[in-house]
């Protein structure tokens, strides 16, 4: 439950997991991890191939089938939603939605965040005690509020919806970015590159970026997670266009036939998919964090 | 003399904390398009003269630093957050009190019960560290955490509404209500145990992997030696130190709890404060908004404040460090 972005709900702080590290075996992934990378890989080829795989249009209601029809009738795989909606094909098309946020959120959170943290924890002082003020003060907003409220006036749709959420994810970004800086820029490596006649920029990005990308991208694999949860809160909250389908959107579709008219499906089969694709991210992003040894507790 | 200008300084930073909050909550309902105007007037909107009436009305035209003046004076004061245009003309102080308790209540509830489950689970997690049980706990709450918090209230209604029929699937009674306190225990049992799910998992997580680093040291092996009890080692030896990063994000929930209730909120039909922000967003009721954003802020910061005290508390050697 993330909820850091918002968290969405709750904030979940990631775990620090440098205690129990030790009896680790060397095997990477493990049955486990093969099953996340096999899942995540479907949702994207999915998601990618959307446009050309057999599917029903997901917005075109099966007016010969009831709508919310249970799961296999009249061909329809997963059944139909309450719009007489095909599912399973609403299941592959949301995945790019998840994708999209994903990416964008790399991109442009990880992007800004970063680049905001290693100019913190390299030069210090004065710009430091400024940008993690700014920092700071951000993450005093409660981040589901200040997301709902940028997408809601923004206008909520899926570019708003990515820019809202890589703003929510730019301080935590920037707050790793600093701390892993900071325990780089005093290394032996450092002080000879400077010693060497290496300026600023160079040491930068020769020196310091190479060792901060890797610790980054663990941990964008967290927010990345979370980022998915945002995305479909937002949905969930009716905050998108009508044009996307999204997972998020679908379960809160499938709300009325769960709560008033006891038919489940509807709502359970996305909730199971999201389920397993943050689950799969999480593992995934937990092996990857554990390889790099990030240390949480520097968040 | 130290201990009072600590706790002053932190008192200082928190008002301008607050402060500064209040003014970005401000400046965001003023930046971002959309306004109230437009929502009260309808399709009087287009005529510019009744919006400039309106806006004349309501102190929109004076000068931005001006109106942010005005607010906060009148929060300071007389605690007057304003009026709620587009909800009735309700003073926005009376909104959120009608929605606090709702929301209070699912709080209070789920950190509560998530602290008495997560408490002993972890103390047993961590003495069996790598056990069958230890990795079965860390599992479970590695798969919980995954679990986005409107896909675990989908799965807890299909489970105790739909198949077992036990409790209602939305809807929230008073305590003050007509049939009383067990009909509100049954209204808020589904998302209070939403929330106890996702909190559980994280609550034991943390305290888990810090007990675990406690267990290593000397002490402990000092107390095991002198042929202490395990639960006695475990509950007065080492649970105390091993406590500050979950008294952390314990605190830190009490303020993102109240915004991150909204899903549950929305979800299970519950007026509380959550829902109210979701609301007068989508009406720009921006006095609305802002005093709601004002309210987790000030939560927020005065909850890490007493966290902060409470380290001292919990140990010496920052209450003998004094100030940070």
């Amino acid at each position: 439950m993330s909820e850091a972005l918002p968290a969405p709900d709750v904030i979940t702080p990631p775990p620090d997991e440098a205690a129990d590290k030790a009896p680790r075996r060397k095997s990477r992934l493990g049955v486990a991890g093969w099953l996340a990378a096999l899942w995540l890989l479907a949702v994207f080829a999915g998601a990618l191939l959307a446009p050309i795989l057999p599917l029903d249009d997901p917005q075109i209601t099966d007016f010969f089938v009831d709508n919310n029809s249970s799961p296999g009738t009249g061909g329809h795989l997963l059944g139909t939603d309450e719009n007489g909606y095909d599912i399973f094909s609403r299941l592959v098309w949301g995945g790019r939605v998840s994708l999209v946020v994903a990416f964008g959120v790399l991109l442009l959170g990880m992007t800004v965040g970063g680049l905001v943290g290693i100019i913190a924890g390299y030069f210090r002082g004065r710009l430091e005690t400024l940008l993690m003020a700014v920092v700071d003060i951000f993450l005093a907003f409660p981040s589901l509020i200040l997301l709902i409220a940028i997408v809601a006036f923004l206008g909520a749709d899926l570019k708003n919806v990515v820019i809202g959420i890589s703003l929510v994810s730019i301080p935590a970004f920037a707050r790793i970015a600093r701390a892993t800086t900071l325990t780089f820029s005093q290394r032996e490596f450092v002080v000879a590159a400077r010693a060497a006649g290496a300026g600023n920029g160079r040491i930068l990005v020769r020196e310091i970026l190479p060792n901060v990308i890797l610790p980054l991208l663990a941990f964008g694999l967290l927010v990345v997670a979370i980022a998915i949860v945002a995305e479909g809160s937002l949905a969930f909250l009716g905050l998108t266009s009508s044009e996307t389908v999204s997972w998020g959107g679908m379960i809160n579709g499938g709300r009325r036939p769960l709560q008033e008219e006891d038919i489940a499906h509807v709502a359970i089969i996305p909730s199971i998919v999201m389920f397993l694709t943050v689950l799969s991210v999480n593992f995934l992003g937990d092996r990857f964090r554990a390889a790099f040894d990030v240390k949480d507790a520097a968040l | 003399m130290q201990i009072v200008r600590t706790v002053l300084e932190r008192v200082a930073k928190l008002v301008i904390v607050v402060l500064i909050v209040s003014f970005l909550t401000f400046l965001l309902t003023k930046l971002l398009p959309g306004d109230l105007t437009a929502t009260l007037l309808g399709p009087e909107a287009s005529n510019p003269e009744a919006v400039a009436a309106l806006e004349a009305e309501l102190g929109l035209d004076k000068p931005m630093l001006v109106q942010y003046w005005d607010y906060i004076s009148g929060v300071v004061t007389d605690f007057d957050l304003g009026t709620a245009y587009a909800t009735s003309n309700f003073p926005v102080k009376d909104l959120l009190t009608s929605r606090l308790p709702a929301t209070i209540q699912l709080m209070l509830m789920a950190q509560v019960i998530s602290l008495a489950i997560s408490v002993p689970l972890a103390m047993l997690s961590a003495y069996r560290a790598n056990s069958l049980t230890d990795r079965s706990i860390t599992a479970g709450a590695f798969g919980l955490i995954s679990v986005p918090s409107f896909a675990m209230a989908v799965f807890l209604v299909y489970l105790f509404s739909l198949q077992l029929d036990l409790l209602p699937a939305l809807g929230y009674k008073r305590i003050t209500g007509p049939d009383g306190i067990g009909a509100n225990l049954r209204s808020v049992a589904l998302p209070v145990a939403v929330l106890v799910a996702g909190l559980t998992a994280v609550y034991t997580r943390l305290l888990r992997s810090d007990l675990i680093a406690t267990l290593q040291e000397d002490f402990i092996l000092m107390a095991r030696s002198k042929g202490l009890p395990t639960w006695h080692i475990l509950l007065r030896h080492a649970l105390r130190p091993s406590s500050f990063s979950l008294l952390t994000v314990f605190g830190i929930n009490f303020g993102s709890l109240i915004g991150g209730s909204v899903i549950l909120e929305y979800f299970f039909s519950i007026p509380g404060v959550g829902l109210l922000a979701v609301e007068s967003i989508g009406k720009r009721d921006y006095l609305a908004v802002q005093g709601v954003v004002l309210l987790i802020a000030v939560a927020f910061v005065v909850v890490n404040f007493l966290v902060d005290t409470l380290y001292a508390v919990l140990d010496p050697r920052v209450r003998r460090a004094g100030a940070r």
